[in-house]
């Protein structure tokens, strides 16, 4: 067998770094904690076995800096780089840029990554491969093909960025004659956004469920759908909670899915971890209906739900992978089957009424535990959260056997739940489990906007 | 916590953030520290803070200057602050051994992470020695970056008074590298 990692680079920082180097440590890898200036009393750098100090608060000259994280590699003697989510996960360049420097870029081939970061590229190949899509088009070029787009799917459509991605760089077109003006203002948006002007055209679905799909894969055609998950808890397309399985499908749907997807990603011979999200609505005549939207290269926020449900470490699975190991198709077909309900919910440093950012020192922290109950979190009484970054404080994941059990856990989680000295969203998560509609799983897109 | 260990294991922990700051009592230079650092890391043009007691503190930047207004006016104390800031900062070692109190001594930190040369290639001589005279826009190391070796210059006139990190070690964005007393 080959050797796993000499040592391996996190080129990330809060919660996923501190998750990647737990999973380092217990493969017994050494890990290199890297940060920025205002970072350095963070826990990932505590956890590390290294760390190094790469640059200044702005993501463009730390988390973001490719010269800089490579550098941070080379000094340190790491020999693989693992990007997380967020900042560099979804860059093929530095994919690129790993692979010169003769470091394993833990994640899909960086063909792969560019062919799915090109929405129009990728609805076509996944199209091709059996995933069903949107009614929708290529590239749009000339009004008139706008016009006659819209003549052929019917109002309502929505206008997509190719480069766009994670709900940037959308426009929803209700009026005809509004839409030329609309695709110009998107074709600009994108252009000043993504630096690609493409823009395509899709039928708007008005208030879908988002459920999304976690695949493995070893890059030589063996891939395993390992099951989906339900995000449609969102607030502006950032997901709020997420729960596996979904409860919006029956066994055979969800075996149809996952075996659609599989197939698709086994074709692309899609290698590491990765995850297919599509919008669901079922029609007045109870059939069921999923449109792929967007692969999404990488790990995830809510990979945990998965791990809750399946038993199999997907961080671990991504660096064993990388690191050339046998791929076990059959051990992870056998986790594909829900063995539990697990529901996640994103403890954000926000203010509850405007969802404004309220970054502070936190002057009191609990985390409820006991059985069910799993936190991911990077954060501790007296750290203090800088404004530089995304607002993500911790996971609260619960499992249990089922998923009324799983919501009870998650109310009494809940209640033990404890930060101060900053604002948060956890008031907003307790009215959440006492919403009717959730209670009984009928969720979608709208689900916030009805509470 | 922010250490580089060398292959050779040693470890280095260069301070970039001072420790928290203390909710009671007289602002001390620890203190001044850590809030400069945060203006610098936010680029603030201005920090006022008040302690409940009513202590009162305003630093602002851009040539450093800094005034103090409590109800009881008083000097700040430099060098017993000095002394008096171990019991509140995190425990620090190596090239933090000798905090620099000197106004004219100008520290001069890695712009980049990466590999410290003082010297052109293995057998040039020392860009710079203790004791050297300097002058602005004179180079004083290299750091290797990607391979890429990138000249640092002073950005001061003076004498340069201390060499911190040894040739060929790795260094982190921020760290101290030379200390150069002007008008020496």
């Amino acid at each position: 067998m080959p050797p796993l990692f000499k040592k391996i680079l996190v080129a990330n920082r809060g919660e996923i770094a501190l998750r990647i180097v737990r999973a380092c440590r217990e493969l017994g890898i050494p890990s290199v904690a890297i940060h920025s200036t205002i970072d350095a009393d963070a826990l990932h750098v505590k956890f590390a076995d290294e760390s190094v100090c790469i640059g200044p608060p702005p993501s463009a000259k730390s988390y973001l800096s490719i010269p800089a994280i490579i550098s941070a590699a080379e000094i340190t003697g790491a020999d693989a780089v693992h990007p997380g989510y967020g900042f560099l996960s979804e860059n093929a360049e530095f994919a690129e840029v790993c692979g010169r420097a003769h470091l394993t870029f833990i994640g899909p081939r960086p063909e792969t990554m560019r062919l799915l970061g090109d929405k129009v590229a990728a609805r076509t190949a996944m199209s091709g491969y059996g995933v069903p899509v949107l009614p929708g088009t290529g590239i749009v070029t000339t009004d008139e093909e706008a016009l006659a787009a819209v003549e052929r799917i019917g109002l309502p459509v929505i206008l997509k960025a190719t480069a766009g991605g994670g709900g940037r760089g959308m426009k929803i077109v209700h009026d005809k004659s509004r839409l030329i003006a609309q695709l110009q203002m998107a074709r600009s948006e994108a252009l000043a956004g993504f630096g690609n002007p493409g823009v395509f055209i899709e039928r708007f679905v008005d208030a879908p469920r988002h459920i999304e799909v976690q695949v493995i894969g070893d890059g030589e055609g063996n891939v395993v759908a390992l099951g989906e998950r339900e995000c449609s808890i969102q607030r502006r397309h950032q997901k709020l909670v997420e729960e596996a399985p979904s409860p919006a499908l029956s066994e055979s749907e969800r075996a149809e899915l996952l075996s659609r997807c599989a197939a698709a990603c086994a074709a692309v011979k899609y290698k590491s971890v990765g995850t297919l999200e599509f919008l669901f609505e079922r029609t007045p005549d109870g059939r069921p209906h999923f449109y792929f939207m967007e692969v999404n290269p990488r790990i995830q926020v809510e990979h945990t739900v998965t791990e809750m449900v399946s038993g199999v470490d997907l961080v671990r699975e991504q660096i064993l992978i990388a690191a050339g190991q046998p791929f076990d198709k059959a051990r992870l077909q056998a986790r594909m089957t829900p063995r539990a309900h697990s529901i996640e919910v994103r403890i954000n440093a926000e203010d509850p009424v405007t969802f404004t950012p309220s970054p502070g020192r936190i002057t009191a922290l609990n985390f409820p535990g006991g059985l069910g109950v799993r936190i991911d979190s990077h954060i501790y009484q007296g750290y203090v959260v800088p404004p530089t970054y995304d607002s993500l404080l911790a996971k609260l994941i619960v499992f249990a056997d089922d998923r009324p059990t799983a919501i009870a856990r998650l109310r009494r989680a809940l209640s033990e739940f404890i930060v101060e000295g900053i604002k948060t969203n956890l008031d907003f998560y307790r009215r959440v489990v006492e919403n009717e509609d959730f209670q009984r799983g009928r969720l979608d897109t709208r689900f916030i906007e009805r509470m | 916590m922010t250490a580089v260990k060398s292959p050779a294991g040693e470890t280095e922990t260069p301070s970039l953030l001072q420790s928290p700051l203390a909710s009671e009592g007289a602002f001390d230079l620890g203190d001044v520290r850590a809030l400069a650092q945060v203006m610098k890391d936010f680029e603030l043009g201005e920090l006022e803070l008040q302690r409940p007691s009513g202590e009162r503190l305003r630093l602002k930047s851009r040539r450093a200057e800094i005034s103090t207004v409590s109800p009881m006016p008083r000097a700040l104390p430099v060098a017993a602050a000095a002394e008096a800031a171990p019991a509140t900062t995190a425990p620090t070692s190596g090239k933090d051994k000798a905090p620099v109190k000197d106004p004219s001594v100008t520290v001069i930190t890695a712009p980049l992470v990466g590999t410290f040369y003082r010297s052109p290639g293995p057998d040039s001589p020392s860009f710079v020695e203790v004791g050297a005279r300097v002058k602005k826009g004179q180079t004083l190391c290299i750091i290797e970056a990607m391979k890429l070796m990138n000249e640092l210059e002073s950005d001061v006139d003076g004498v340069v008074v201390a060499i911190l990190p040894q040739n060929g070690r790795p260094v982190e964005y921020g760290e101290p590298l030379f200390h150069i007393k002007a008008g020496a």
